[in-house]
């Protein structure tokens, strides 16, 4: 395992992990992430895009601390510190607002550039489009959440055509992405059979399954980031292999 | 009775096909948002840009009402700008904002803490369609304070540079009348607009002529009546001459040598000035 911490000649990656669809595990996946990458010895930045304000929450800091709203209508909000080189920008309701509504896309994107972290990852809100997309644009990487529920697949679907779309236009934005197939139990008939529908329905797209885990769902209502947690669980292993992809893949 | 579950792979298909459908919903909406966006409703004073030419001048009184007026109450009617922030109604307005923002920034900071000055964004680009930045900016003023004629003069300067033409009767294909857009624009009748015009006109005239000084009008009068005089005494005498008649006739060579002698003076001052 990398321990070394990143020197600042590594490009920065910033990955946004989006889903359309409320319920799948963005917020424990976004964070879960952050958590191992941490681990590995890179700086990194949660960036909460959610008017819920779960990811602070889950990471154990204040989520109502003045956070993304803060970032993006100019000022330079503090990141809290959730465990050492994991820190977090609460979201919350200001997000819904006005100001941030009438943003542009690139806004974000523009207002990340120069953030001094090894890694930044977007927990994008469900259902909220224009949050959702800030994300997506600010972007390199993206990680679409499905649960094993046709529901899901479907908000997958619509974040998959968006990002095709950007990328036909030649948009700013994530230049690949990859499916993460959440709270997976291969007990169950249809987690069964989602990851095939998925390769049939999209066989270019990457896909990552994350298995139902309790340790995932007690860290984040213990509010304690995942590795400090429980390193050795299986939901860490299967965020391994997504960081694994996104820096090696 | 519990019914029997179907394939999850025809269920997942489906769900599938459907995020495709509502995909064209998503971009829709996207679009919509997007020139919604555009229009924004707030901008910094900073990027508010003058627009190159006003119709008048500002009236310092009533900047300087304005301002107080904002610092009592803040900005009531948003600025009317294009899509690049230039100001296309509000001229009176800006400035007192940028007064107020000079003369008083504490009070200015209460007034817009953050910032941002409330704006009307009208959807198009006053570079690209001059007319209709115009056309904007006058409805605004529409019989708001009064157009002097040398504003209703220059107006129509500026309206005939947009191929508005001040003919009679019909204006030809391409051009458009000048008098009625006038008078709409500014709210009086098209007659008080033609009016302006003629005399506006009229002006300009004499002030290319010499008879505006007015030693030279005098000069250009007394050789009228000289000639005048000369035909009246070429002319054959009446039958029955009245007594004014006769008086006048008596009267006329010295009257006439007068007329010539003050000319010739006349003449002489000029020559002199040369």
């Amino acid at each position: 395992m990398q321990t070394k911490v990143c020197d600042g000649v590594m490009a920065q990656t910033r990955i946004a992990v989006a889903a359309r669809k409320g319920g799948v595990g963005k917020t424990s996946i976004a964070c879960g992430l952050g958590s191992v990458i941490a681990s590995q010895g890179k700086r990194v930045l949660v960036i909460d895009l959610d008017p819920q304000s779960n990811a602070a929450y889950v990471l154990g800091t204040n989520p109502t601390a003045p956070g993304t709203a803060d970032l993006l209508s100019g000022g330079a909000p503090a990141a809290l510190e959730a465990s050492p080189r994991l820190h977090v920008l609460p979201g919350g309701p200001d997000l819904a607002g006005h100001t941030i509504q009438s943003l542009d896309p690139e806004d974000l994107a523009d207002a990340v550039a120069a953030m001094d972290y090894d890694v930044l990852i977007f927990d994008c809100p469900p259902g909220v489009e224009f949050l959702e997309r800030l994300g997506l644009v600010a972007a390199d990487v993206a990680l679409i959440c499905t649960d094993a529920h046709p529901l899901a697949v479907m908000g997958a679907g619509r974040v998959i055509n968006e990002l095709k779309l950007r990328q036909q236009k030649g948009r700013r934005g994530a230049k690949r992405w990859a499916l993460a197939l959440s709270r997976i139990d291969l007990r169950r008939s249809m987690d069964q059979s989602l990851d095939q529908q998925l390769a049939t329905a999209y066989p270019v797209i990457d896909r990552f399954i994350v298995h139902q885990d309790s340790a995932i769902s007690w860290a984040g209502a213990e509010r304690v980031p995942l590795m400090q947690y429980d390193p050795n669980c299986k939901g860490a292993k299967d965020l391994q292999a997504i960081a694994d992809w996104i820096f090696n893949g | 009775m519990v019914r029997k579950r179907g394939n999850s792979a025809d269920l997942f298909a489906e769900a599938a096909a459907t995020a495709d459908a509502i995909h064209q919903q998503d971009q829709a909406v996207a679009a919509k948002s997007e020139q919604e966006r555009v229009q924004k409703t707030k901008l910094p004073l900073g990027q508010i840009r003058a627009r190159e030419t006003d119709t008048r001048p500002l009236d310092p009184q009533h900047v300087a009402n304005l301002a107080e007026s904002i610092a009592a109450l803040g900005l009531i009617e948003p600025l009317v700008v294009d899509t690049r922030g230039v100001l296309l109604a509000g001229g009176h307005r800006l400035a007192a904002l940028q007064a107020l923002q000079e003369t008083n920034p504490k009070i200015y900071n209460q007034q817009f803490s953050d910032g941002q000055i409330q704006v009307h964004m009208l959807a198009f680009d006053a570079e690209q369609e001059p007319e209709r930045a115009l056309q904007v900016e006058l409805a605004e003023n529409e019989k708001r304070v009064n157009y002097t004629r040398n504003q209703i003069e220059r107006l129509a300067e500026r309206l005939r540079s947009l191929n508005y033409r001040d003919v009679r009767g019909r204006p030809k294909e391409g051009e458009k009348a000048l008098g009625p857009a006038l008078a709409v624009a500014i709210g009086v009748s098209a007659r008080y607009v033609r009016k302006v015009l003629s005399e506006q006109k009229q002006e300009g005239r004499n002030e290319e002529n010499r008879n505006s000084v007015p030693i030279f009008q005098k000069l250009k009068l007394l050789k009228k009546i000289e000639a005048a005089l000369e035909e009246l005494a070429e002319l054959p005498e009446s039958n029955q001459t009245g007594r004014s008649e006769k008086a006048l006739l008596k009267a006329l060579s010295s009257f006439l040598s007068n007329v010539k002698g003050s000319a010739k003076d006349i003449e002489a001052l000029i020559q002199q000035q040369k």
